[in-house]
């Protein structure tokens, strides 16, 4: 496999979408939980990250 | 092309004749933009400025009661403020609270009440017409009969629940502990029957011959149902869930109408706080970032619902 081959197998959509919907989720969490108010202060943070991440890595190719 | 000409000839035959010839000289593509630029320029100073002009906001100490002030920028503050508030901590785990047991109760009635349509029963069709009537009524209209049936003396919900259980006058709308499953309970009822709707359609899609397969193998009931129906209707579950799940997160109206964020703050949701810190403290610059905030989650979560509905597509 070349080197362009293998960055082009890294970038696709598929695990990277769901790595950022597992972001997103966490994030939803964070910021709903009882527990800890730490956790909903980074959490604003976490959902921004999780989001423009979903946005760029939607443009991904899907192979 | 030659239609594309005689369009543009059309449309300059109709055109006062000192700007005819300006007309003919226009290439599709620009009477193309000419035709969408209305709509595009409506839809960017309706949608698009205001979500700017809110994020614009979010860093600055304005205040729209206070038009003359001199606005500063003030970066991240009221984002600091935000989330290092217990208040605000505490508004968004009684929507957590809200938003978890509606969809739990919806999902597990919806389905219940799905699969019992569908086994086609005698008067199926009537019930599903009636089933269907609460998700067509506006929610401020449920939020006001509902605050009458909730009514400790006169109310028909007390009346009902005495008649199993011997409580006494209950209140559901003025009590710290039963407020918030005052507003879970008329949730429930209103949307239920949109889960019904979306299971139906997944319970109707499932093929006959897999239960025939499965009847041959001696399957019982409850494995026909864990490794046949629910696999198929999952999509379409999990899609209703998401739905209900961004719905909820920005439920407003009938809460405001039942119990107004209260007793207390006892039922005051994320955006029922937004809406105090905005219009009633006026502290526009602080509630435009939690407006943000609330938007981010919301976009995130939606994000995601569009990803569940292309896979309920394919």
């Amino acid at each position: 496999m070349t080197k362009t081959e293998e960055k082009r197998s890294f970038f696709i959509r598929g695990p990277w979408e769901n790595f950022a919907s597992v972001l997103i989720g966490l994030g939803v969490f964070m910021l709903m939980q009882p527990f800890y108010i730490t956790l909903f202060t980074y959490s604003f943070a976490v959902i921004l990250f999780g989001t423009l991440m979903y946005i760029v890595v939607s443009h991904f190719p899907e192979q | 092309m030659k239609n594309d000409n005689n369009f543009v000839e059309k449309i300059a035959n109709n055109t006062p004749v000192n700007i005819a010839h300006k007309i003919r000289g226009v290439s599709d593509k620009t009477l193309a933009w000419l035709f969408i630029s209305p709509t595009i320029f409506l839809l960017l100073a309706i949608n698009i400025f205001p979500l700017f002009w809110t994020i614009y906001l979010s860093f600055t100490n304005y205040r729209a009661n206070r038009p003359g002030r001199i606005v500063h920028w003030i970066g991240t503050r009221n984002y600091e403020r935000i989330l290092g508030s217990s208040d605000i901590w505490g508004y968004l785990q009684a929507t957590a609270h809200f938003v978890v047991w509606t969809m739990l109760l919806q999902v597990l009635i919806g389905l219940t009440l799905a699969m019992l349509i569908n086994s086609n029963f005698k008067t199926s069709n009537f019930w599903t017409t009636v089933i269907l009537i609460p998700m067509m009524l506006s929610p401020a209209v449920v939020g006001v009969f509902w605050t009458y049936l909730f009514q400790p003396q006169t109310g028909i919900f007390s009346n009902i629940i005495n008649l199993f259980v011997d409580v006494g006058p209950l209140n559901m709308i003025g009590s710290v502990k039963l407020a918030p499953w005052a507003i879970i309970i008329v949730d429930t009822w209103m949307w239920t029957p949109y889960i019904i709707l979306l299971c139906l359609a997944g319970l109707r899609s499932v093929p006959q011959s897999l239960y025939e397969a499965a009847e041959v193998d001696r399957a019982n009931a409850f494995q026909k149902f864990i490794y046949i129906t629910l696999p198929k209707i999952m999509p379409f579950l999990m899609l209703a869930l998401l739905f209900r799940g961004i719905e909820n997160f920005k439920m407003f109206d009938m809460v405001v109408e039942l119990t107004s964020g209260g007793p207390g703050s006892t039922t005051e949701l994320a955006s029922i706080s937004l809406k105090r810190a905005a219009f009633e403290l006026w502290k526009t610059g602080y509630s435009s970032a939690y407006a943000v905030i609330l938007f981010v989650t919301i976009f995130g979560l939606g994000s995601i619902y569009v990803k569940a509905l292309n896979k309920v597509k394919s």
